[in-house]
């Protein structure tokens, strides 16, 4: 083979270019400690380097979800443990006072720590965590519950109708009818007393008014509201004419999630109801024209209307006036109303009243940080949209706290022992239903710390993964290092020694 | 009879002989380095031999001929593996700016900023009423625009520079094709072959060619002396013996080839700049109109192999329409006109079969004559294989495939990152609450059209065809309580006159039918109007509006009650609104009650969940993907890595055998000085015995005359 005189240098060039090159890149592995420092190193490495870093920070993101949570969810443990106390101490109120030994005297004594009490137990449902007050649903900047006032009543035809309270009064008060006969048409005599029962000012409701003015206080009946007079020669409030007892109780202001509305989109004019535990809106759209005794086919989305899941039919067994459509959550109910077609593209949101704060803990898994207060104390509630409020889990429900609460107060006040047993006895149902939301909670805390070691476990794997992929051998690298040494060296060797062959050195 | 003057004359010979080839040993060693030199020698030939007494005595040696070494076959094996080399090379170095761009081994860049954007909306879930969560929000998001957007410029600044450098080359390559030309007349006029060898002249055409072979792709045919042909790969002639064809680089054109016997008479017209080229072909003739009979065309973005399709995967059609109507057809806007006249609506029809091409960039052409010319703009098909019609090698190949299939494809996608983000992002956020109600708001997004189905790919609305059928839902409070205003005031749109609740029909209803869906619905509470091409709402005095569940994406598309603006990467911003008020920020949702609640984080729960969703992301090339938004990017990254580590394979590849057939190329034609050393002893040697002749003849000759006096 000819070897020309270029040929000769080029060749030698690009051998120690090569070997060189070689060298600077294993230099540059050592400076960062990585295999793929540029994505045309590995660019299914970079792929997954990336994605793996992602991952990486997004589990940063979750485990600081999970505190966030911890520290909603232990504050909530530790006020119903202390609410627990605040109870445990009402019981041994009310176990004294509800013995025929403690006199009038003495109910009032502990009537006043009972009052304290009372108003102990709104405060620390009104706890707050980072500001946000943690028993109001989604309504976080407003106190969850205020304190107000409620009537007891003896007497069921007045429990039975609506009323209203205005005014304020820092002591129990209590009313008893004096003549039988119905409001707005008679008139009505009657007594309030502002001291527990001690002394009485009597007064008349007018026929044609039905709004009693107890010194401060404005309780408004219900026109028709038939009442009936108190005996005073019998001692006692047991089927002795109409007794009211206006006392403390607690008004919830936060949020609820007890109904579920439903949207018709489009011409339909069927009626609506939707059952079930719903998180979040589901819409449900339907494909085809059809009548609601046949299978209707239909889709749901419960993002909104970005994606939907199709294919579904109807629940049978359908009948031609209802059909029961199955989504997410719960299910749709449509009745016939001036017809009972529907059309394809007809839609219908389900809307639900929301109160839980979800936070996400992992991909596509949330918890839920906070509570409803008024299904955890009770007390009373004015739904939204509705014009009076109620008793939270109806009138006579045993586990209302701030209702025994209220009522126990009303009744140390008023010395009626009667009322204190039966406060008592509400009092141990009211104690259960908050251990069990304590419970509620304390099992949400052990689902995060579960969730936080997963978490910290596939932390650990995912490190670990991006490392075998991103991270050099040190070993592996110091070896390739020495053995290009010796190439790089070799080749100036050899090169240097060719170079200065000439047939000119010898002639 | 031999006599002392023809051995005279014999060392005449053999001394002017030895010079001749010292003098080319001589220049051999000179040009030792000189690049296109090719090693030459000379031929020796025996002198006629004269008929003497003793028989035939010869009469010497002469130099016949000057030769060069050069294997012309080798070399057009060198040329055509060094147009791919160069191609390769030119790729590769422009794809590793690519690969620093997209680096983000060491440094933050778009995927961190996708991470945090995504971790601060998680953030927001955990405090919805925190300012300094939406703050921290606004701020990342900011990072997140920046770094989309200073990549996305980027690249396009590398695209800018592409359209120099292939200025330049094409320049040049118009100056070699000149030179050569000027060459092959000058070989023609001095060359004579075995006699009068043009050696340098052929020398430097062979260099010429080299250098024109590293910037296209060319045949070398080679019919003897001047008469040569060089063609491109696909076959366009550039040089002709001493005749020159130009190429020239050029802005967008468009080009119509009618079907038979078709008569339209019209011109294909379009606004915008894409990367790809358009191939449109007409599938149902008809008329160019707005009406529904209008004519349809498909549309291909790589000359007609692979259609664009939808999502189900069935082509997409689209409607002749004139100015008035222009469609939207991946960047371009297209209508039809007459020639020079492009707001008049041709008269006659259009075939099925009728194609037109649209360049929507600058591009190359070959000109025959100065009036007919032919795109060989590099073209790389979906499958990845080169257009042969066109140029495929060289340096120019490679600046035209980095320019528009690597870069282009890469903006597309960045584009489609972007463009699905905003989209993803906007679908949720605008069925979200903030904390607090608008009295006054205006779209981000605009129309052309304000009577054209919204849908329609006439009304230029960027996210018109993700519209659906159903209806949105409107909430509207009284400005003092913050309660519901009634009973009645909220509910869905009514799209319709006709009793009941009339859904929005995405195929007939335009702007202006949901303009006249806020009044009809709630004209007493809020008036709706079109300002310049978007959809205003403003509340009545007394009165606040949220916006609820929306399963059209109207407000989305709208630009109302939006997060981002804008709708690909180069537009992708924030909705002035959100960006200028912080309250605006959805976080929460109108729950059952009617109420938007502070500790609500509904929707940014739900976009924050978007991180792990996979969407759906098309670009008009790749078609769609089902990937979630963070993995497309990475992917992108990992296609930019792999298409650098792939140019470098191929360079290193390539240049491998380019340099072998470069060596053996020099085998024949390099100098070797050893070689020309011991020559120049030899023909010193054959000099010095030449003139030892000459001195021995002159010697007899001086006997000779001795015997005389």
């Amino acid at each position: 083979m000819r070897v020309s005189h270029r040929s000769r240098f080029t060749f030698f060039i690009d051998n120690m270019n090569m070997a060189m090159s070689d060298l600077m890149e294993l230099n540059i592995q050592a400076s960062s400690q990585k295999k793929v420092n540029r994505p045309s190193d590995d660019p299914v490495g970079m792929s997954r380097i990336l994605n793996h870093r992602d991952t990486l920070e997004s589990m940063g993101q979750y485990r600081e979800n999970i505190e966030t949570a911890t520290g909603w969810l232990n504050i909530a443990d530790e006020i119903l443990l202390q609410v627990d106390t605040v109870i445990t101490r009402l019981k041994e109120i009310a176990e004294q006072a509800a013995t025929g030994t403690m006199g009038q005297d003495n109910r009032e004594q502990v009537s006043y720590e009972a009052r304290q009490l009372f108003g102990q137990l709104i405060n620390i449902a009104n706890t707050e965590y980072e500001g946000k007050h943690i028993f109001g649903g989604h309504k976080t900047d407003e106190s969850s519950f205020v304190e107000t006032l409620w009537m007891t009543t003896n007497d069921s035809n007045v429990a039975a109708a609506p009323f209203s309270i205005t005014g304020n009064t820092e002591d129990t008060v209590l009313v008893r009818f004096l003549t039988d006969g119905d409001v707005d048409t008679d008139d009505l005599d009657y007594e309030y007393s502002l001291d527990g029962g001690k002394t009485f000012t009597q007064s008349t409701l007018a026929a044609g008014t039905n709004t009693l003015d107890l010194d401060g206080v404005l309780l408004t009946l219900t026109n028709g509201t038939t009442v009936s007079a108190h005996d005073p020669n019998i001692s006692g409030s047991t089927d002795n004419g109409t007794w009211m007892w206006i006392r403390p109780t607690a008004q919830y202001m936060g949020d609820d999630q007890d109904s579920v509305l439903v949207d018709t989109l489009g011409p339909s004019t069927l009626n609506t109801a939707a059952s079930g535990v719903f998180r979040e809106n589901v819409i449900v759209r339907i494909d085809g024209d059809t009548a609601l005794a046949s299978n209707i086919s239909y889709s749901y989305s419960v993002d909104g209307g970005v994606n939907w899941s199709s294919g579904h039919t109807s629940f049978s067994p359908a009948t031609a006036s209802s059909a029961t459509l199955v989504v997410p959550g719960g299910y749709l109910t449509l009745t016939s109303n001036s017809g009972s077609l529907l059309a394809q593209g007809n839609q219908f949101v389900i809307r639900p009243q929301t109160g839980r704060i979800m936070f996400e803990i992992s991909p596509g898994e949330e918890i839920q940080v906070n509570s409803i207060g008024k299904d955890v104390f009770g007390g009373i509630y004015q739904h939204p949209g509705s014009n009076a409020a109620g008793i939270v889990f109806g009138a006579g429900s045993q586990h209302n706290l701030f209702e025994t609460a209220g009522n126990l107060v009303g009744y140390l006040e008023t010395n009626n022992q009667e009322g204190i047993q039966q406060a008592l006895e509400n009092l141990r149902e009211s104690n259960e239903h908050i251990l069990n939301n304590a419970a509620r909670i304390g099992a949400r805390e052990n689902r995060l710390q579960v969730a936080d070691s997963v978490l910290q476990t596939l932390e650990y794997s995912e490190t670990n993964q991006l490392s075998r992929i991103e991270d050099v051998d040190m070993t592996e690298l110091m070896t390739q290092l020495a053995s290009q040494q010796i190439i790089y060296e070799t080749v100036l060797k050899s090169s240097s020694m060719i170079m200065r062959m000439s047939l000119a050195n010898y002639i | 009879m031999p006599s002392v003057h023809s051995i005279l004359n014999i060392g005449r010979w053999a001394l002017f002989s030895s010079q001749t080839a010292l003098q080319v040993t001589g220049n051999n060693i000179a040009n030792v380095d000189t690049p296109g030199y090719s090693r030459q020698a000379v031929v020796f030939e025996e002198g006629i031999s004269l008929d003497a007494s003793c028989g035939q005595i010869g009469t010497g040696v002469y130099a016949k001929e000057v030769i060069r070494y050069f294997n012309e076959f080798i070399e057009e094996q060198y040329n055509t593996k060094a147009s791919t080399q160069e191609r390769w090379y030119t790729q590769y170095q422009a794809l590793l700016s690519m690969d620093n761009l997209f680096n983000e081994s060491m440094s933050q860049g778009i995927n961190s900023a996708t991470s945090q954007f995504w971790a601060d909306w998680q953030d927001l879930s955990l405090r919805p009423e925190d300012y300094s969560a939406r703050e921290a929000l606004m701020g990342d998001t900011q990072n997140l625009l920046s770094a989309i957007r200073s990549t996305r410029n980027d690249i396009v600044r590398q695209q800018e520079q592409m359209d120099d450098y292939i200025t330049q080359e094409v320049e040049e390559v118009n100056k070699i094709l000149e030179e050569i030309a000027a060459l092959n007349l000058q070989i023609q006029v001095h060359d004579i072959p075995g006699q009068n060898n043009a050696n340098s002249l052929y020398d430097n055409r062979a260099l010429l060619v080299r250098e024109l072979a590293e910037k296209l792709d060319i045949d070398f045919v080679d019919s003897g002396g001047g008469d040569v042909t060089i063609l491109t790969k696909a076959g366009h002639t550039l040089v002709d013996g001493s005749q020159v064809f130009e190429i020239k680089f050029e802005g967008s054109k468009t080009m119509k080839e009618l079907a038979e016997g078709s008569t339209f008479d019209g011109e294909i017209f379009f606004d915008g700049s894409d990367d790809f080229e358009y191939t449109l072909e007409v599938v149902t003739g008809g008329q160019v109109s707005n009406a529904s009979t209008a004519a349809v065309f498909r549309v291909s973005l790589d000359g007609g192999r692979t259609w664009m399709k939808d999502d189900d995967g069935n082509d997409l059609h689209y409607s002749a329409r004139p100015e008035g109507g222009k469609v939207s057809v991946g960047d371009l806007t297209i209508w039809f006109g007459i020639d020079g006249d492009p707001s008049t609506a041709p008269a006659n029809q259009l075939s099925a079969g009728d194609t037109f091409t649209i360049v929507p960039k600058t591009g190359l052409y070959w000109y025959e004559n100065t009036s007919t010319c032919m795109n060989i703009t590099p073209q790389i098909y979906g499958s990845g294989t080169d257009n042969q019609r066109r140029l495929i090698g060289g340096s120019l190949a490679g600046y035209f495939n980095f320019r528009d299939h690597y870069v282009g494809g890469y903006l597309e996608k960045l584009d489609a990152f972007a463009e699905s983000m905003i989209w993803e992002v906007n679908r949720l956020h605008s069925q979200g609450a903030g904390l607090q109600n608008f009295n006054h708001v205006i779209g981000t997004y605009s129309v052309d059209l304000d009577n054209t189905a919204l849908v329609s790919n006439s009304t230029g609305l960027a996210f018109g065809d993700k519209i659906q059928s159903g209806s949105s839902m409107v909430y509207i409070y009284s400005a003092s309580t913050g309660e519901l205003a009634s009973s009645a005031s909220y509910g869905p749109l009514d799209f319709g006159a006709a009793a009941g609740i009339q859904n929005f029909d995405p195929s007939q209803h335009s702007l202006e039918d949901v303009r006249d869906a806020y009044n009809r619905t709630f004209g007493n509470f809020l008036t709706a109007d079109i300002v310049s091409g978007r959809l205003r709402i403003q509340s009545e005095s007394g009165y606040e509006f949220a916006f609820g569940t929306d399963t059209t994406g109207l407000n989305a598309a709208l630009g109302i009650n939006t997060f981002f603006d804008g709708s690909d990467a180069a537009t992708m911003g924030l909705n002035v609104n959100t960006e200028s008020d912080l309250d605006l920020i959805c976080a929460g949702h109108v729950n059952g009650a009617g109420e938007a609640n502070p500790g609500d984080n509904t929707a940014a729960l739900a976009i924050a969940g978007l991180q792990y969703e996979e969407v759906t992301i098309r670009t008009a090339f790749t078609g769609p993907t089902s990937q979630t938004l963070e993995e497309y990017f990475n992917v992108l990254v990992g296609t930019v890595g792999g298409d650098t580590a792939n140019a470098e394979f191929n360079y290193l590849y390539h240049k491998a055998l380019a340099d072998d057939l470069d060596a053996r190329q020099e085998e024949t034609a390099g100098v070797n000085l050893d070689e020309e050393m011991s020559n120049l002893i030899k023909f010193q040697s054959t000099y010095t015995a030449a003139a030892k002749l000459i001195q021995a003849a002159e010697d007899m000759l001086q006997t000779i005359l001795t015997l005389k006096s």
